[in-house]
């Protein structure tokens, strides 16, 4: 099939059973078709045509995924298991990694106020580890010893997609004014409250204002936070697949460790080594790697079950 | 166990209403003549929800050679989905009645 919309409709393909594709998709991209041959006009106004009929689908399979979110009652189980375990892990990781700054070294003179604020000035730093770490347990407690399907594969997706958003988010606004308030504080304490103006340094610096820097170390933290911004869907590929063969708690849990840890080291190792390769491909090793091979677990997943994926949405 | 009763929301309404004149339509020609009551993005989904309850049914269009591209789907209401919406029409004017009084 040619035509405006045709790879959407290979894209939904991918993530659809037949009957949805019939039923939902097949109907909307043959209107849009149909309004687009029917349009007369300039290209702009074709252009037009093809935006709102785009918008249109968007929200059209937004709105089905809602509907039938989770696919079956235990394919839902899970994925609700999931996201349970998942925000229950990232809120302890979070309170581990924040905590120990304060336990061990900072301690303000000037109340419990600024320590405080401290204390919330460190969670930022703390979430774009532990929510792809989070996201991680909880997909691996979900679920273990299954047969993997198309609906897992997708919820999996759902899950780690919006934690790469909620990563973007904070390394983008969290933790430059995270960063810079921590430093605030700080400076405001050595100088007995006179306010002394710092300039950001590359941590106290989001995508956008690493983004108008030209400088090596600028560019090769702005790889580094858009491959950890994305971690999350490599790391919960991975363990949607490595979870599927594990049903030892012991085992799984060895198995998240060893992950992890193979994941930061690899990410530190390529980004201390950035000047032998281009920052962008460097900094995405680690995702690459993670993601191909969480893809070729599932798929070798399907092989041995089914012989062909089972389909669920 | 209550006893469970079908029940329309505005959206299938609407889509009922416009299909009650016994002729088939496409989706975007329903949000056309809707006039502004369904939207592109809910209106197959709608008709999809509709369509598993056996409010309505469904074919793809027999296409012809110079449109080119996927068929277009055509609904219609069925009898069931008629029968529905004629009650719960007369049942709405009771209530009218009864409570305007």
């Amino acid at each position: 099939m040619s035509g405006p919309g045709s790879w959407l409709r290979a894209f939904a393909v991918l993530l659809f059973r037949p009957p949805t594709i019939e039923r939902l998709i097949d109907p909307i991209i043959s209107d849009l078709q149909i309004e687009y041959n029917a349009t007369l006009g300039g290209s702009w106004r074709r252009r037009g045509v093809l935006l709102r009929a785009y918008c249109g689908f968007w929200k059209a399979l937004a709105i089905h995924t809602v509907l039938s979110v989770g696919g079956g009652s235990a394919e839902r189980n899970e994925f609700r298991r999931a996201i349970a375990f998942s925000c229950l892990a990232c809120a302890i990781g979070t309170v581990l990694l924040a905590l120990p700054p304060l336990v061990n070294g900072i301690r303000l003179p000037t109340g419990k106020t600024h320590q405080l604020m401290l204390a919330l000035t460190l969670i930022p730093q703390a979430l774009p580890i532990s929510i792809p770490v989070g996201v991680c347990i909880g997909i691996m407690s979900a679920g273990c010893g299954r047969t993997l399907t198309r609906r897992h594969l997708l919820n999996t997706l759902m899950i780690g997609f919006t934690a790469a958003c909620v990563v973007w988010v904070v390394l983008e606004w969290g933790v430059p004014l995270g960063n810079q308030t921590f430093r605030d504080i700080v400076i405001a304490e050595v100088t007995d409250g006179r306010v002394v103006h710092i300039e950001p340094g590359l941590n106290e610096l989001g995508f956008s204002g690493l983004a108008r820097r030209k400088d090596v170390a600028a560019v090769r933290h702005y790889h580094l936070l858009w491959a950890l911004s994305f971690a999350a869907i490599p790391l919960a590929m991975f363990t949607l697949a490595a979870g599927a063969r594990l049903r030892h708690p012991v085992s799984r849990g060895s198995v998240i460790l060893l992950m992890l840890f193979a994941y930061y080291v690899l990410l530190w190792v390529s980004h201390s080594s950035l000047r032998h390769g281009a920052p962008i491909l460097v900094t995405w090793a680690p995702n690459v790697v993670f993601l191909t091979a969480g893809l070729m677990l599932v798929w070798r997943q399907w092989a041995v079950h089914t012989g062909a994926p089972r389909i669920g949405v | 166990m209550r006893d469970w009763v079908p029940t329309l929301s505005a959206k299938e309404h609407v889509i009922l209403e416009l299909l009650g004149k016994s002729r088939e339509m496409y989706g975007l020609e329903l949000v056309t003549e809707s006039g502004g009551a369904l939207k592109r993005g809910t209106v197959y989904v709608t008709l999809g929800r509709m369509e598993e309850k056996g409010y309505v049914t469904s074919r793809a269009e027999e296409a012809s050679p110079a449109q080119g591209g996927l068929p277009r789907r055509l609904y219609q209401s069925t009898p069931y989905g008629r029968e529905l919406l004629a009650m719960l029409a007369s049942a709405r004017r009771r209530l009218a009645l009864r409570f305007a009084r």
